[in-house]
């Protein structure tokens, strides 16, 4: 059993981290950076220590700081949360180098999977689909066009490295693709020290499902559902829900099945999603693994009743999963918004500032995660993501009308934020019937855009409009 | 907000709920080296993101020094002996505690001496590599040391094979004393009579390269690249320090310093090297003998050249005036050199400096492929913006500039190479400096070492060709010129001047002057025009040099005939 587990992480997810420690009777060491000196992850953790400057990298990214809080303070383990270095193959075999526990999978697995191209030829051995596409990493310009040729324009060109859509270029025309193909090479050499390319063929217009897994040192792996994630904004996410609203049980059974496939393909450990796109025509891709708890873990914890981060502790220390797949039950309906510091109509531009004023919704089931509090600043170092509001309703329209009462509770003064985005976005025809796509925010955004304001004073009047009161 | 948080602590500390731990902490101790200090920016790295990373501080950049079996690793294909005799130790001057000292530094280092040589190959490239390794007594250069690299060359000239040291060192070994100065003396012969011989050697300067090995082997290789940030001197910095009292600047003596003043070829990024040192190695090393045109790529295409020089449409009644021609060779959007030989040739590869004075950025040379065949190529820049304009003086080169090429033509002449000149310049800087460090001497070196070449040379004029400037670069067996490119003994301004004292009289002078391409093949100096857009010009360059390579073999066979 661990006794002490240091958060390598900040903000709502540290915080998160933290509360379950504490109700697992583990004690915790936050680190936190010169600008997070009163932050709530700081505040809440059995023990804090400041390991650098307000910069990522002097701070949540400087692995010989972190390493050496964790071994002064004789921690047993350490949870990465999501982002900073949570998929950093190196901290992860420094930590278990060490002879401390990493919590979540190998090092050696991290990489496997963050090899984009290597992950295609995994899980196409693992009987998991892919988008059409090369095999493996292109070698040249002229086997470029000819895979494009063959799966059929228009196809991504991905950097092998990849991520976050650099060193990406969408080819729709063969003639374009020997210019983009050393375009996307320079851009993937300077990203990532890494040129290798492959293709992949375009998916237009699909949803973005993921599946929450969960294995076992033993390698015993269930999931626990599905997530519907395709209310995005140039790829961030910021309406999440499960179940996905579309998925009839048949393809829900095959895709859950084809996520263990896949998660049971890389040696796994921990919990992980596995993400796919579903196409129009109702076939799905597997599109890449993510080995780290996620950000919208929270509603399937709201419609399962399992704690996520307590299952990734449990199994860190070498405890077995308690469940099997039949034992997992899906009860109603979750939805989460994403608050984010930003003023969308300034062209979602960061707001960084001080909270003045913060009222959180509460009630039945709400669930607030979140770092901020009255007078506590956020900063533009970090990820403008500052407020999680989950819901849960025994049907969807349950959850939709709560989402939008808590939104209409929620209060945040000082800062600009995109609660107003969120709020009209529970109106849309699309979400309200579920038959949204990733790319229906984007085309509905000047729309959208136009009532955002209501939240901000004495511009709620067109509201009525869309909301028929 | 802060103070809530602090008294609530306090409350559950008192109550015992909030401190209590549930069993003692244990502090971790970790037994293996996890990190290593970057001795440039101090950072601590993790040692297997600095494997990785060929021990380069991802932070600043700065080359962590490595030992000999790392570099051999980073550097050959995995099968590769060693070839050195055991080392037998030697006291030439029974120097106290020399033997202890050399014994446990052979423990410490790994390495038996400060030099170990190794053949392999590099990609497939076979080559033998020496290895200096400052681990052991600072890689300085004793007996053994001046014995392996001699018996390696002569072993490199009997098998035919090129050469590369890696050096890393202090200087000569003070524990030999006078022997160790006679080293420098031995290897630079031994070096020299592999080059003789026809061998290529190459030297990578790596971090640390000075005194007796900077002033011998490290200085002689045919091709001299460093590491960046490499400390590379003669006398080290606190020699000279203590010697004149004086600071030295930021930067001196670094391989940058060196570039800049002509002694360096390049420098390379050690991720890099592998790569750089095949593509060299095989230059050298070609698998044909003639410019195979279907071999030569279209990377930079034809139709970046077309937009390029898309110009407005020439009213087709108006006669085109010799100064109309004048103002587009000089028009600072037209073709440049650069442009053309990457129209031209592929792998294109850098060399940089005088090894007198300085390296001049206004004439560029090196090796690239032209239809796979090496060459050795020789192009003058202009710059594009007033910025890079003032750098490189407008075009004009110094007298550092010619002599790096003709430095880099005589290796062409060494190894075979054919040579391709590309000229765009005003004229040579007319300056104060340039007088000084004897321009018109090294002009007419030009002109006499280029008449005398053996391998094949042709000159391109894309825009301006001044005066001795241009000359100097031109004394080839073929000369084109693009279409509007002038060749000129001076400007027509200049011209102006000096005969009518009237610089206004350009127009007039440009036409009596007779300076365009079609003049100059009038007067039969120029061999043949082609099109601003350098239709034909692939071709016509690969047959010119196909011929002249035969016709130059026959000759250089019946010369041999004659002299025997």
């Amino acid at each position: 059993m661990f006794h002490k587990i240091l958060v390598a992480n900040r903000g709502e997810i540290a915080v998160r981290i933290i509360r379950t420690c504490r109700e697992m009777g583990i004690d915790t060491v936050a680190v936190f950076s010169t600008a997070d000196r009163d932050s709530l992850h700081a505040q809440f953790a059995t023990e804090a220590y400041c390991i650098g400057g307000p910069a990522s990298k002097d701070s949540y990214l400087n692995m010989q700081a972190i390493m050496t809080v964790a071994l002064e303070t004789g921690c047993e383990a350490i949870h990465p949360g999501y982002g900073m270095l949570a998929e950093n193959p190196y901290f992860a075999d420094m930590v278990n180098q060490v002879g401390l526990k990493f919590i979540g999978p190998s090092g050696d697995t991290i990489r496997a999977l963050g090899d984009k191209s290597n992950a295609r030829l995994l899980m196409s051995e693992a009987n998991v689909s892919v988008p059409p596409g090369s095999n493996g990493v292109l070698q040249d310009e002229t086997q470029a066009l000819a895979v494009a040729e063959q799966i059929g324009y228009p196809v991504l060109l991905k950097a092998s490295a990849g991520g976050g859509g650099r060193g990406m270029r969408l080819v729709e025309r063969s003639e374009d693709m020997v210019r983009l193909y050393y375009e996307a090479m320079l851009e993937a050499e300077t990203a990532f020290g890494d040129n290798s390319l492959y293709i992949e063929k375009l998916i237009e217009n699909p949803k973005h499902i993921e599946f929450q897994v969960l294995v076992d040192q033993a390698g015993n792996a269930i999931h626990l559902g599905d997530r519907d994630c395709s209310w995005q904004r140039r790829r961030q996410k910021v309406i999440e829900e499960t179940p996905c609203p579309i998925l009839s049980d048949e393809q829900r059974k095959s895709m859950g099945e084809a996520a263990i496939r896949a998660i049971k393909a890389v040696n796994y450990e921990g919990a992980g999603t596995v993400e796919f796109v579903l196409a129009e025509d109702g076939n799905f891709y597997f599109i890449e693994i993510n080995t780290r708890i996620q950000v919208e873990h929270p509603i399937t914890e709201m419609v399962t009743g399992i704690d996520i981060v307590r299952e990734q502790i449990r199994i860190a220390q070498g405890g077995n999963l308690l469940l099997t797949q039949a034992d997992v039950k899906i009860n109603g309906h979750a939805f989460e918004c994403r608050i984010n510091a930003e003023k969308p109509s300034d062209n979602f531009r960061a707001s960084p500032g001080v909270i003045d004023d913060f009222i959180m919704p509460g009630g039945r089931s709400v669930r607030i995660d979140s770092a901020i509090y009255p007078g506590c600043k956020i900063s533009h170092h970090y990820d403008s993501m500052i407020v999680k509001v989950i819901v849960h309703g025994n049907r969807r329209s349950d959850a939709i009308r709560r989402m939008r009462r808590s939104l209409e509770e929620t209060i945040i003064n000082g800062i600009d934020t995109n609660i107003g985005l969120l709020y009209v976005s529970l109106f849309d025809q699309d979400m309200i019937r579920g038959s949204y796509n990733t790319s229906t925010l984007e085309s509905h955004m000047d729309e959208i855009l136009k009532y955002e304001k209501i939240f901000r004073i004495s511009e709620n009047q067109d509201f009525e409009i869309i909301t028929g009161n | 907000m802060k103070e809530s948080f602090d008294i609530r602590r306090e409350q559950l500390k008192e109550s015992g709920k909030y401190t209590k731990l549930r069993s003692p902490t244990k502090k971790k101790k970790i037994s293996e080296k996890i990190f290593t200090q970057c001795p440039g920016c101090k950072q601590y790295i993790y040692d297997k993101i600095l494997k990785e990373n060929l021990y380069v501080c991802p932070d600043c950049g700065k080359c962590l020094r490595i030992g000999t079996k790392t570099r051999f690793e980073l550097t050959l294909d995995p099968s590769y002996e060693l070839i050195d005799e055991l080392a037998v130790f030697q006291d030439p001057i029974q120097f106290a505690g020399y033997q202890k000292k050399w014994e446990n530094n052979q423990k410490k280092a790994g390495v038996d001496e400060a030099i170990t040589f190794a053949r392999g190959t590099i990609k497939g490239e076979p080559v033998i590599v020496g290895v200096m390794d400052c681990n052991f007594m600072m890689g300085s250069m004793g007996s053994i040391v001046g014995d392996r690299i001699i018996k390696a060359f002569a072993k490199a000239t009997r098998e035919k094979l090129p050469v590369i040291i890696f050096t890393a060192s202090g200087g000569a070994r003070m524990q030999e004393a006078i022997i160790s100065l006679m080293q420098m003396r031995y290897v630079s012969e031994a070096v020299g009579k592999f080059q003789k011989a026809g061998g290529l050697y190459i030297t990578v300067l790596t971090d640390p390269t000075t005194g007796g090995v900077t002033a011998s082997f490290a200085s002689l290789g045919n091709i001299i690249l460093a590491e960046p940030n490499a400390l590379i001197a003669f006398a080290g910095p606190r020699v000279i320090e203590e010697t004149i009292q004086q600071k030295l600047p930021k930067g001196f003596q670094r391989a940058e310093h060196l570039l800049e003043h002509g002694f360096v070829d390049s420098i390379v990024l050690r991720k890099n090297l592998k790569n750089t040192l095949s593509l060299l190695l095989k230059m050298h090393n070609p698998k044909q003998t003639e410019v195979d045109l279907t071999q030569i790529s279209g990377r930079f295409s034809k139709k970046l050249i077309k937009k390029m020089t898309n110009e407005a449409e020439v009213d087709p009644d108006k006669q085109v005036i010799s100064f109309d021609r004048v103002l587009k060779a000089r028009d600072p959007k037209r073709i440049t050199p650069r442009q053309v030989l990457k129209y031209l040739c592929d792998d294109i590869f850098e060399l940089s400096g005088d090894r007198l004075y300085a390296d001049d950025p206004t004439i560029c040379a090196g090796i690239a492929r032209l239809g796979g065949l090496p060459i050795t190529f020789v192009y003058t820049k202009k710059g594009k913006d007033l910025k890079s304009q003032i750098k490189l003086h407008f075009g004009m080169p110094h007298p550092e500039g010619y002599r790096k090429a003709r430095r880099l033509m005589q290796e062409a002449e060494n190894f075979g190479r054919p040579i391709l000149t590309i000229i765009d310049t005003p004229g040579a800087y007319p300056g104060l400096e340039s007088e000084n460090r004897g321009m018109g001497e090294a002009i007419a070196q030009n002109l006499r070492f280029m008449s005398g070449l053996t391998v094949p040379t042709i000159a391109i004029i894309t825009g301006e060709a001044g005066s001795g400037g241009a000359i100097a670069l031109a004394c080839t067996d073929k000369l084109f010129m693009l279409e509007n490119a002038i060749y000129t003994i001076l400007s027509p301004e200049g011209f102006a001047t000096i005969l009518w004292k009237d610089s206004a009289k350009v127009e007039e002078a440009s036409e009596q002057m007779k300076l365009t391409a079609h003049d100059m093949v009038e007067l039969e100096v120029c061999d043949q025009v082609f099109p601003d857009d350098l239709t034909g010009l692939k071709e016509a360059l690969a047959q010119t040099f196909n011929e002249l390579i035969k016709e130059k073999q026959m000759r250089n066979e019946r010369n041999q005939w004659e002299l025997n």
